[in-house]
């Protein structure tokens, strides 16, 4: 079940503390502002620093308007940044990257592939040998439990399973950042849970980094090994939150006085934010 | 999870009678009616004395049939205009393909290109058929021109209507996956502009036809717009409606034929979507 990558991060105790990780992506003073219809200037990003650490869960939590989903787009390089600087090991992104994996709110697959072919889009249009991957793809699918309708067209499956084959493509190409925009934000509640659960198996022992960005409390910190709390008008980083509870979690975790206490800090700084 | 797969069957035993129920209309209601049709028009003919120049009965109409395509001459003469319509509609096509995909892809060719072409469109081409005529001669090309001249217009609306149907999340997805233009026109925008290509080319073929019609009307040595010209200066009623009848059978069998391809490439299109096949008639 573990991912053909390397599973540096078997060691549990490692994950709690992402500062002690080596930094993967660095995010420092980013900027986007937008004109506005009347001449003047929308800041939707203010000057937002950022490390994310290898191999982490890093979940970005907030209203609508805070810059969030900006911020994904502006990493996933299909939005340009007005200032500031951002870093992939060491590298400046200025377009999409192949490093980079991402899973929109909507799964967007094509109607006309297989599943098994959707899995595998990203390989052809990155020209990877096909062949070579698709043992990875089948691996894909059992993991996200789809391995019966590796050859069933995407209509054929419900919402939840459609998204569970978007996040497979987004692993397909072996990235190293895989960016999450809300992708369960369209599901219902136990769909939603669900698919928290297996988010998590899939991360587990995978060893590659997640950005999810969500609009849930409890789902930001059931995931994540830190919180980022965003505040709009303009968008920026209210606090980050490390979030020490072990792993793996279960959905009983949430009934904890730990998780309560995390999810009540969060919502504490969301409030704080918006009601001035 | 797998529950949300059967929700679909509840649906079956609803449409399984309306199916029934359409297969009675195409099957038995529809031929019946029309061989009452037949019925009533011979009865009229033969009751009311109709000359037959003025209106054939359809027995004559039979006769004729069978003695033009005896003798040879009614599949060589389709052959003639099918001929020229089919190379109008292909050069056509590929002109349209060609120009939709640079409108599409070039937002300023498209400023610059669309007013001429519905300059061009404005213009009835049935009325400088002739001049075609003058230019190309009275052989095939003037024929595939005309042909072409009328199929193209409503196959570049179509194709380009299609080619800007993707939806803005599939063409985010292929920007991210870094696609050059060209892989996302091949992997998301031509296969999501294929019902409306299905739609243009339906009408394209079947313009290619009058195309190539009206052209012989206005000057050819064969075909079946050559061929009608003939029987009506000879008051040959009875086979101008002969090969009104064949042109019509043309006409369905292609649609048939389109509307079956188009089942076949577009088996993803959900029902109840514009793309979707459109239903039985």
């Amino acid at each position: 079940m573990v991912l053909a990558v390397q599973s540096r991060n078997d060691d549990a105790s490692a994950r709690q503390t992402g500062s002690e990780r080596p930094v993967l992506a660095s995010i420092t003073k980013l900027q986007k502002r937008y004109a506005s219809r009347d001449g003047g200037e929308i800041v939707a990003l203010s000057e937002v620093s950022l490390n994310i650490y290898e191999g982490e869960f890093l979940s970005v939590v907030g209203p609508s308007g805070c810059g969030k989903s900006t911020l994904l787009h502006i990493m996933a390089g299909v939005l340009e940044r007005s200032s500031g600087e951002l870093l992939l090991r060491g590298q400046p992104i200025d377009g999409p990257r192949r490093e980079v994996g991402i899973v929109f709110q909507e799964p967007l697959l094509l109607p006309w592939r297989t599943v098994l072919d959707n899995v595998l889009l990203p390989i052809e249009v990155h020209k990877l040998p096909i062949e070579q991957f698709r043992p990875r793809a089948l691996e894909l699918l059992e993991l996200t439990g789809l391995s019966a309708f590796a050859q069933k067209y995407p209509q054929e499956l419900s919402g939840g399973m459609q998204q569970r084959v978007s996040i497979a493509r987004a692993l397909v190409h072996n990235p190293t950042i895989i960016l999450m925009d809300e992708p369960f934000g369209a599901l219902d509640a136990m769909t939603r849970e669900q698919m928290n659960l297996d988010l998590m198996k899939i991360w587990a022992g995978s060893g590659k980094t997640i950005l999810l960005i969500t609009h849930s409390i409890s789902e930001a910190v059931l995931l994540g090994d830190r919180v980022v709390v965003m505040s709009p008008r303009p968008g920026r980083i209210s606090e980050v939150i490390d979030i020490d509870l072990p792993r793996p979690r279960g959905l009983n975790i949430t009934a904890t006085p730990a998780f309560g206490a995390y999810a009540e800090r969060v919502r504490d700084l969301l409030f704080a934010r918006t009601s001035d | 999870m797998a529950s949300d797969l059967a929700t679909p069957t509840v649906a079956k035993p609803a449409s399984r009678s309306r199916r029934a129920s359409s297969w009675l209309t195409d099957a038995v209601l529809l031929p019946l009616s029309f061989v009452v049709l037949l019925a009533l028009w011979e009865i009229a003919v033969r009751v009311f004395n109709v000359p037959i120049f003025i209106v054939p009965a359809p027995s004559s109409v039979v006769a004729s049939l069978w003695s033009m395509a005896s003798s040879g001459l009614l599949l060589s003469q389709f052959l003639v205009t099918f001929t020229e319509a089919a190379a109008g509609f292909a050069i056509a096509l590929v002109v349209a393909a060609v120009f939709a995909v640079i409108m599409t892809e070039w937002q300023r060719a498209e400023r610059l290109l669309y007013p001429y072409f519905t300059a061009l469109q404005s213009m009835p081409k049935v009325a400088i058929a002739p001049l075609i005529v003058i230019w190309f001669g009275y052989g095939l090309p003037s024929k595939i021109v005309v042909a072409a001249l009328l199929s193209f217009f409503p196959m570049l609306v179509s194709f380009t209507e299609g080619l800007k149907a993707t939806d803005e999340g599939r063409l985010k997805l292929m920007r991210a996956m870094s696609a050059s233009r060209l892989q996302t026109l091949r992997y998301v925008r031509v296969p999501y502009a294929l019902p409306f290509v299905f739609a243009g080319i339906e009408l394209g073929g079947l313009y290619a036809m009058l195309g190539a019609i009206v052209a012989e009307f206005v000057g050819a040595s064969a075909g079946v717009g050559n061929w009608l010209i003939a029987m009506n200066v000879n008051l040959d009623t009875s086979s101008t409606f002969a090969l009104l009848v064949v042109l019509a059978l043309y006409g369905i069998v292609f649609q048939k034929i389109i509307s079956m391809a188009r089942t076949r490439a577009l088996f993803w299109a959900r029902p109840g979507s514009p793309s979707a096949p459109a239903n039985k008639p």
